[in-house]
């Protein structure tokens, strides 16, 4: 059996299920008294779902320019074959785990993620809370082994859109823990609202797409607790509901640094430590929060 | 497929709306303290509530201040630099969008 191109949209197809989904939870959420919706939030987060569209249709020629240059390197011809697509779509998600977790590492890349973070709420519509400016953050650059190793860039634009359609799923207070199986391997609503939540023992974790056991394997997974409810957002949650802000706002922050930096050791600091880090001892990194915690916790 | 998508934003936003989703909770000590505590090493103390309830200055227990303010149905919390009291009522943060803080109270220790 082969899947030859022209392949479909995945993302496109579902649209209208998103619409209708996002639609039942807030009538859960009215219902059930789990989880929360905020008219102004929503409509933030589905403006910036709407401008990230734009933005990856504007970009979308020089990033399948780049893919096709990558591609004439192959080391393998992959076949349009069902088990190539499985096996994209299982190296896609590693790709995507460790652009997730430099997209939390580096600031760099933070300053275009932080974005889907940048809602107090977890809903549906924050699943489709993206960002503006990953092309600009040059995150496409994580998928470039797949295209080297010889997957068809038609097939990992496919299998991407499948993940980032399973990924809009996980995004909801309604769903509690799935059973123990489906938990241990795949990313489920629990593991990722520790992803989204600020507590410092969650910081920086669960960066999985699809399957949960990039983190276990590499140290990263936290598991959701029930005496540690997950508070949303950002350390230093915006103080505007306004989207045209929360899509710049950490550019904006990282260009007024590096005016300010003194050396070029600073301004490489800035732009590629951690976020949080500056080059003096008021450093606000998630491994110093957590360090801090953990502290407290030995204490107590 | 652009204006059908604008279009798509303005539904579900309007049926938020509808459906009540637009509801301000109001700033009371106990929110106040518990958003000032989500700030790394902070660990409230006392709480000073506007009158209005637009704003309120948390104490930590080492004698720092941050300010909360409400936003939609949540809180936002900013740590003040220390001695940085307000003056006149308000608080000059010098930050896009929270420029200026309403801060119609004044802040314990203040020589006001």
């Amino acid at each position: 059996m082969t899947l030859s191109p022209p392949l479909p949209d995945p993302v496109q197809l579902a649209i209208p299920l998103f619409v209708a989904l996002v639609l039942l939870e807030m009538v859960a959420v009215r219902l059930r008294g789990v989880g929360a919706y905020e008219w102004r939030d929503a409509g933030a987060s589905l403006a910036l779902g709407l401008g990230s569209t734009v933005a990856g249709a504007l970009v979308a020629a020089p990033v399948a320019g780049v893919a096709a240059f990558a591609y004439q390197f192959r080391l393998f011809d992959i076949p349009f074959a069902w088990w190539a697509f499985l096996l994209a779509f299982v190296a896609d998600d590693l790709a995507y785990y460790w652009f997730h977790r430099t997209a939390h590492r580096v600031r760099w890349f933070w300053a275009s993620h932080v974005v889907h973070h940048s809602s107090q709420h977890y809903n549906l519509t924050t699943a489709l809370r993206q960002t503006w400016t990953g092309f600009v953050s040059l995150s496409f650059l994580f998928r470039l082994p797949l295209f080297l190793l010889g997957f068809p860039p038609e097939m990992v634009v496919f299998v991407a859109g499948l993940n980032l359609v399973y990924q809009f799923f996980i995004h909801t207070e309604q769903v509690g823990r799935l059973p123990r199986l489906v938990e241990a391997v795949l990313n489920t609503p629990s593991h990722h609202r520790v992803h989204h939540a600020t507590n410092p023992r969650y910081l920086d974790r669960n960066f999985g797409g699809v399957f949960i056991v990039w983190d276990r394997l590499f140290g990263t997974f936290e598991p959701e607790r029930a005496d540690d409810r997950p508070r949303y957002g950002i350390i230093r949650n915006l103080p505007t509901l306004n989207p045209l802000w929360a899509a710049v706002h950490e550019w904006v922050a990282l260009v007024r640094d590096l005016a300010r930096a003194r050396t070029p050791g600073a301004a490489l600091g800035l732009a590629f430590g951690p976020p949080g880090w500056k080059p003096d001892d008021r450093s606000l990194t998630a491994d110093a929060i957590r360090a801090a915690f953990v502290r407290e916790q030995a204490q107590a | 497929m652009l204006l059908l998508s604008a279009l798509g934003v303005l539904l579900l936003t309007g049926m938020a709306w509808l459906l009540g989703f637009r509801a301000s909770p109001p700033l009371t000590a106990a929110r106040a303290a518990e958003e000032a505590g989500r700030i790394p090493g902070f660990r409230p103390a006392g709480v000073h509530l506007s009158a209005d309830g637009r704003s309120a200055l948390v104490e930590a227990e080492d004698g720092a201040l941050a300010v909360v303010l409400p936003l939609g149905d949540r809180l936002v919390s900013r740590p003040l630099p220390r001695g940085a009291l307000p003056q006149g009522g308000t608080l000059d943060l010098g930050e896009p969008f929270l420029r200026r803080v309403p801060l119609p109270i004044r802040a314990p220790g203040s020589r006001q």
